[in-house]
Order: structure tokens, then sequence, then C-alpha cells
């Protein structure tokens, strides 16, 4: 297959691309609680839009898999449930704002012991925007932060620890592009929680030097959510400063998708491929000159109904941070597709994949 | 009288007005002004204790039939107060939210909110 080099900057997700229209940071909440029942995560997400945050993303945890049970009893984890529907009130309210609201679905691991990582080759977890481990051990904690591919690493901060940060993982994590979370709903519920999220968060900030962490709300009721400068305002209160704390409501969230697209699109984090028929308007000439490039003959109009809406194109992710690790299935299937349908492939550099 | 008058405030700013709405999980529910002082005074008290229910709050106004209020305090304890009122879960026995809608060195511009400058334009 003929690999064609240009350097021009594409935008390769769809969220990059809403925001460079604005040119305003989203904030975005990364955590809330999907687990509860459907009409309180509805009015819940209702409130975080009106407050203002761009980005939701709700969080599932994995059902708990009985030892005994066996294989015929495995309890698997669903698909991504679909984003909830909000009412047109609220709609209207962040439409006037001129920003958009995005949902995005997560999924929690609790895991406790290395040989659960296999729950993390699941199927299913691709289907989920954003993958987060809370680990229970030091090990585990050890592992998370310097071996697995996941986004965030979500220690339970309402309990004390059984173990200590260790700064030789922190460290790692850091490197990795991973992200701690901390909460701050529980904070709000009550006393002895409180203690906690204070003292395991400040003892978290102060290993991590302020870098590398993201505030999320883990609420499970609209009265448990705070608007975005409220949350940044109690960054300062964990030891944060100031601009790291704002960082934690928008930057480094927006450090973890890029982190998570970056694991989950691509190949190897170095390409990723798009169906012909999902390009917008003002990218199709990359198949054109994908094809030009591969010496096959452009077809006029460039109708999409065609063979060719169903084809792929690739696109390099250089500079970006993440490292996806695709199962050979999936790229080979992949392969297959783009050689059947004879799509044009092409390589183009991404100058600013990557997380900030 | 002379057109504008030109005004510099250098430094950090001495006071910060907060504007804040109360909410109830019972829309219906309402407290008049001194009991809303008192839950101020709570808030800071349950955070930081008896230094932080020593802190001077000074409230402004305090609309009963909406539940907004605009707090004065000093430049040095706001992020203090802020903090405890975000932190504030539940008065009464009831659960409830304290939203910050606008912080600001100068009270004049609270009459204005540019986070909401589009929403509050008449259609």
């Amino acid at each position: 297959m003929h690999v064609h080099r240009t350097t021009t900057t594409v935008p390769v997700f769809q969220y990059i691309n809403n925001n460079r229209e604005f040119g305003k940071m989203d904030t975005c909440d990364l955590h809330l609680l999907g687990n509860s029942d459907e009409n309180a995560l509805k009015l819940s997400l209702q409130c975080a839009a009106r407050l203002g945050y761009g980005v939701v993303a709700i969080g599932y945890n994995c059902p708990v898999q009985e030892k005994q049970g066996g294989d015929k009893n495995k309890v698997k984890l669903p698909n991504a449930p679909a984003a909830v529907k909000l009412d047109g009130q609220t709609k209207a309210a962040v439409g006037v704002q001129s920003k958009g609201f995005k949902q995005l679905s997560r999924v929690n691991m609790v895991l406790s012991e290395g040989s659960e990582t296999h729950k993390l080759r699941q199927d299913n977890i691709q289907s989920y925007d954003l993958l987060a481990v809370q680990p229970t051990t030091e090990k585990m904690f050890h592992m998370a932060c310097t071996k697995l591919e996941i986004d965030i690493v979500c220690v339970d901060m309402t309990e004390k620890l059984p173990f200590y940060f260790k700064r030789v993982a922190i460290n790692a994590a850091i490197e990795r592009g991973l992200y701690f979370e901390i909460p701050y709903a529980p904070a709000i519920r009550d006393s002895t929680m409180r203690k906690n999220v204070l003292s395991n968060a400040m003892a978290l900030i102060t290993l991590c030097r302020g870098k590398n962490v993201i505030i999320t709300s883990q609420a499970t009721k609209p009265l448990e959510i705070r608007g975005p400068h409220d949350v940044a305002n109690l960054g300062l209160l964990f030891g944060l400063s100031e601009q790291e704390a704002k960082n934690a409501v928008s930057t480094n969230c927006r450090a973890v998708l890029y982190h998570a697209a970056t694991r989950r699109n691509t190949i190897k984090s170095v390409m990723s491929l798009q169906q012909i028929g999902d390009l917008s308007g003002k990218d199709r000439w990359k198949v054109k000159a994908g094809q030009e490039a591969c010496g096959m003959s452009i077809q006029e109009g460039g109708d999409p109904t065609e063979d060719e809406g169903s084809g792929v194109v690739a696109q390099s992710l250089e500079g970006s941070e993440g490292r996806a690790k695709t199962s050979k299935r999936r790229k080979s299937k992949s392969k297959r597709n783009s050689v059947d349908e004879q799509s044009a492939m092409k390589r183009t550099r991404q100058d600013s994949a990557g997380v900030d | 009288m002379s057109g504008f008058q030109r005004v510099v405030s250098k430094d950090t700013a001495e006071k910060f007005y907060l504007k804040v709405a109360l909410e109830f999980e019972n829309p219906d529910t309402r407290i008049d002004s001194v009991q809303f002082r008192a839950l101020v005074s709570k808030a800071l008290h349950q955070l930081y204790g008896e230094t932080g229910a020593s802190i001077p709050v000074d409230i402004l106004r305090f609309q009963d039939d909406t539940m907004e209020a605009i707090l004065r305090v000093s430049g040095r304890s706001l992020v203090k107060v802020w903090s405890a009122l975000t932190l504030l879960g539940e008065y009464a026995q009831e659960e409830c939210a304290i939203r910050v809608t606008q912080v600001s060195p100068h009270l004049l511009a609270l009459a204005v909110d540019s986070r909401h400058f589009f929403q509050n334009l008449p259609s």
C-alpha cells in the first residue's frame, strides 16, 4: 500500500473541531454517577448543563463477577448507553450561551489484583469514551500508574487509604499522561467523607505537585453539583495554585479526552481510520489527494453513496502521547476493509493532536 | 460634574462581593434573612471551625422570594468563604446548595452578569 506524506494539519476528532470554532475552553465534569436512577441522572445532567459545563461524562461501574459462578453466569459489561435526552428548556439555555453540551460515557473498573486486568481487554470497553481504574491496593495502584492502558486513576478518596501514594508511581503516571481524579460531591455529603477527601486530595496534590489532577463531582443528585468556578475555587482548598485549579476543570480534562481518543480510535497511536461517508465536506479533499497519490482514477463528483462511501481514511497522529494498544484482529480487519473497497489511504501529519 | 472619573485599584482588592443563590431540595422551602445569616455562619463553622466562624461576612441584600443574596467579604478571606459556601450541603435537616453566580471586587459589576449575558438578553 502506498503511503503518502503531507504536512497538512487535519482535525481528527470531532470534539477538537467543535472547540476550535468557539475558541473558548470548555469546562468538564468527567464523573457523574450513572448507576443511580434515570430520572435523577437526567436532572443532574440538566443541572450541569445550566451551570455551564461543556462536557459531562457519566460513569458506569463495571458489574462485579461472582467467583463461584463460572462461565455460565458471567456478568458482561453492557455497551455504552446512549446519551440522555435533555428537555427543551435546558437546550435553549445552553444554546444561547453559544456553547455545546456534550455527554460522554465512562466505565470504572475496581481492581485489586494484577490477575484482574484481563477485564480491561473486554471488547465492550471500547464502546465507552473514557476508561477509569480504581485501584484498591498499593500493588494495583502502582500497576495502574505504570502499565495499564487507561485514562484516569480514581482512588476511592472517601475512605482512609490502605496505602500511601508513592512518588515513583505518580511520576510514571504523569509521564504517561494519566490523570488522577479528585471527587468533591462526597465532601458535600457528610463530614467524615469531607475529612477523608480533603486529606487524601492534599496528600495526592503534594506528591504530584499540582500536575495531572482533575476535579470531578461523582454526584448522584443535582444538588450535589457545583458550578465550574466554584469547583476551581475548591481546588485552592486542596492545595492547588489558582492556575492549576482552573486547569483541573478545563485543560486537564481536555487532555484526558485527547488521551482517551488516542487510546480508542487509533492504531498504535499513529493512525486513525474513518469512514469516508462520515467525513465532513472540508475533509473530502483527502480522499481525492489520496487516490491521486496511489495513481488511481479519480471519480468525478465524489458521490458518497457509491462504493467509495464506505472507504477508510487514515490519519496519523504524530506527536500524540497516548499509546493505544489496538488488538491485532481489529487492525487486520480495518486493513482488509480498506484494501477491499479500494479506498485511498493517506497519511497526514497531525501537529497538535497530542495531549497539551 | 465633568465626564467620567477613572478609578484604578492596584494591589489585591480590599473587598469582594459575591452574588449567591440558595437552592433547597424542596423548591417550596423559604428562609428569611436571619436564617440565611445563620446558614452562612454554619457553613463557615463546619469547614473552618471557630476561626472560620469569626470571619466577618456582610449580607448586603437578601431577597426572600428568589433567595438570592449579595455578600461582602474581605479579599483575604474570599477563598475561605467561597469554599465554605460551596461545601455546604445541608441546612436544618434539608439538603441545599448554594450557587455562586458572580464574584467581583466591585459591587457595581454585579448589576450585569457576563456569564449569563446571552441568557438575559430580551428575545
